[in-house]
């Protein structure tokens, strides 16, 4: 068992005024180990980003409730004033556009060699030496030529690169990818994963993928956290994920992801849509949609129930069927 | 038989030459000689990615755009020479479906005034009552309660916006639809849902669909045929079957294996190709793909290969594409 790098523990986060809030995220839990790369999975409304965000103390919103620990440290009692050092030096982040991410006034080396100079890189000389190395090592041909060149004259795949180029310099212990690849071309977002792996065995630093694409995170992550409607609803490795999984909602994820390598007549489809957030207060958020849905399942939100050594599931009537039993507080 | 759509050498370039900064490169050939079929009731999917062409090649068959040279054959009857009277009468037989139905539309009207807008034009129902009479039974047909006529764009979720759009292109009975990555922005649950309404509705009213989208794992479920565009060329079309089993480009078959599928041990079958797509601008001569294409040679620098046919009804633009291929056992 690995060490617990990050964990959540019950985090609830709450937007909108205080006496009226939506909870946008309600207990969700999960670790992410040394090294170790987790995926977050979810469709839009899940609360995968804002989960992600409230991790670096980056949302608008509240964390009404919960811990999220890294290295035992529990992040929500920090002030304010000690983030900057963990941003960057301890935790790095990614974002989907990096064009919005960058500052287009500013030359690529410098925008590398500033996130080394906050963190401690005083020596010019050697701060240069590393920006080339880290440019280089994410794969922008001519990495020295290239220090003096603006964000616009890059193609998307390459300001992804350089984005990623910043977020690792500074060796974070772990990376957190908010959909890195979504706004890229395929045989770019091929690329740009492949460097993400590359990066990981290299630097051996932990990675948190959030994407709504499991194809993707089958391609970088070990485990998957399943994400539905604010809620974790399934966790587990990845072979067991895509082989065997307990959730009803996962199940008609894997099955309706349209394929390229063999053809169905029709589409399975989920049918209906994910309820909007805030607007399920009691029972599973998944139950309108659910096929082996009874009528516990409006009544009561069901815990996570352990069905193997790795995989937990919240999901009443799969765990009856597979006599799982209720995991404990730490899913 | 006629096709119901053949585009002949058609060709599109943006920009003015030879202006006051340098001419001829500030041009960009964004559709390069293409020629296709679509049949009546088929579906032909055009796959690329960004920059290929693949959207402006749509738009030119509706003549959204005017093509610079070639020639469009709608029912035998060449579109680029209708005056602009005759070709408004044209698209009432052919339709657009846009990957953000909104985008483009007042955000104040109701679902019921977006919908019954090309009746209107087009003369199709007389009167308010038969009008929305008409609009409810079109959103029955793409599942969406009559009741929701009178509710506005910003009250529907992503799925809910592209049936609309769907009711809307299907309004006025056309023959042919362009759908420009109708399912790209929805979730991959609702991508589903569209797919197989969209299937439902040709299967009932026999259009054909032009069906536009980046990677190919989501068209193998809809498409007939299968065209793949690189840098304002296809480079390969053929049967849905001949183009999954043995594609016979090598950018085929990078698409291909590139989009990562859920899947255990996928991974080690990836083709990933170097650098990034060139710049329509500045197209590489001799075959567009050769800066990163795997398989490369002298001769690919140099002359630019035909689209030639490797298989019945497959067609593919390399040097060393084979004919007659042994299929390539897919994944499992």
């Amino acid at each position: 068992m690995t060490q617990d790098l990050l964990r959540l523990t019950d985090v609830t986060v709450e937007f909108g005024p205080p006496k009226s809030p939506v909870r946008v995220v309600e207990g969700v839990s999960f670790s992410v180990g040394k090294g170790e790369s987790v995926g977050l999975v979810g469709e839009s409304g899940s609360g995968k980003s804002v989960t992600s965000l409230a991790i670096m103390r980056l949302i608008g919103g509240r964390v009404a409730k919960g811990r999220i620990e890294f290295e035992g440290r529990n992040l929500l009692d920090l002030p304010a004033a000690a983030l900057p050092a963990i941003r960057g030096r301890d935790i790095a982040m990614i974002f989907q556009e990096p064009m919005s991410s960058l500052n287009p006034l500013m030359t690529v080396g410098d925008q590398v060699a500033e996130a080394l100079l906050l963190h401690g890189w005083h020596n010019r000389t050697a701060r240069r030496k590393r920006t080339i190395e880290m440019l280089d090592l994410v794969g922008i041909p001519n990495a020295e030529g290239r220090l003096g060149a603006y964000p616009h004259q890059f193609s998307g795949g390459m300001r992804q690169r350089v984005m990623i180029a910043m977020a690792v310099a500074c060796e974070p212990k772990l990376l957190i990818a908010d959909e890195p690849t979504t706004a890229l071309d395929v045989t770019i977002q091929a690329q740009v994963l492949d460097l993400m792996k590359k990066v990981r065995r290299e630097l051996g630093m932990a990675i948190l993928l959030i994407s709504h694409d499991l194809g993707v995170i089958a391609d970088v992550c070990e485990r998957v956290v399943v994400m539905y409607a604010g809620r974790v609803v399934e966790e587990a490795d990845i072979r067991t994920i895509l082989t065997r999984p307990q959730h009803p909602y996962t199940r008609g994820l894997l099955r309706s992801v349209p394929r390229r390598s063999h053809e169905a007549e029709r589409l399975y489809q989920i049918p209906g849509s994910v309820p909007p957030a805030g607007s399920i207060r009691q029972g599973c958020p998944f139950r309108d949609r659910c096929e082996l849905a009874v009528p516990r399942c409006a009544e009561e939100m069901p815990p996570m129930f352990r069905f193997g050594p790795s995989q937990s599931a919240a999901c009443w009537v799969t765990a009856a069927a597979e006599g799982a039993t209720q995991a404990g507080a730490a899913a | 038989m006629t096709p119901l759509i053949r585009a002949e050498n058609l060709g599109k370039t943006f920009g003015a030459s030879g202006g006051w900064f340098g001419g001829a490169s500030d041009q960009v050939r964004a559709v390069d000689g293409v020629t296709f079929d679509v049949e009546a009731g088929e579906t032909l999917a055009l796959v690329g990615e960004s920059g290929c062409g693949k959207s402006t090649l749509g738009r030119l068959l509706l003549r959204l755009i005017d093509p610079t040279d070639g020639t469009i054959r709608f029912d035998g009857q060449d579109v680029t020479r209708l005056s602009s009277a005759e070709m408004r009468l044209m698209r009432q037989r052919m339709q657009i479906i846009f990957q953000d139905p909104f985008g483009s539309l007042s955000p104040r009207r109701t679902i019921g005034q977006i919908i019954g807008e090309p009746l209107e034009i087009f003369g199709l129902t007389r009167g308010r009552q038969a009008r929305r009479d008409r609009v409810a039974q079109l959103l029955q047909q793409v599942g969406l309660p009559p009741a929701y006529m009178d509710r506005l764009p910003r009250q529907f979720s992503g799925g809910q916006r592209q049936r609309v759009g769907i009711a809307r292109a299907i309004a006025v009975n056309p023959a042919f639809i362009v759908a420009d990555e109708p399912v790209s922005a929805l979730d991959v649950s609702i991508q589903a849902q569209i797919i197989n309404l969209m299937q439902d509705l040709q299967r009932d009213a026999g259009f054909s669909y032009l069906f536009i989208a980046h990677d190919l794992a989501v068209v193998r479920h809809i498409a007939d045929r299968v065209a793949v565009m690189y840098l304002g060329r296809i480079v390969e079309v053929g049967p849905k079957r001949q183009i999954y089993d043995a594609p016979q480009h090598p950018y085929t078959q990078a698409l291909l294996s590139a989009a990562p599928e859920p899947e255990v041990d996928t991974v080690s079958r990836r083709i990933i190709l170097k650098g990034d797509v060139p710049s329509p601008s500045n197209i590489p001569p001799g075959c567009s793909f050769h800066t990163r294409c795997p398989i490369a040679q002298e001769v690919c620098r140099r002359d630019r290969p035909p689209l030639a046919q490797v298989a019945p009804g497959q067609l593919a633009a390399c040097h060393f594409a084979r004919p007659n291929p042994i299929p390539i056992a897919d994944a499992a």
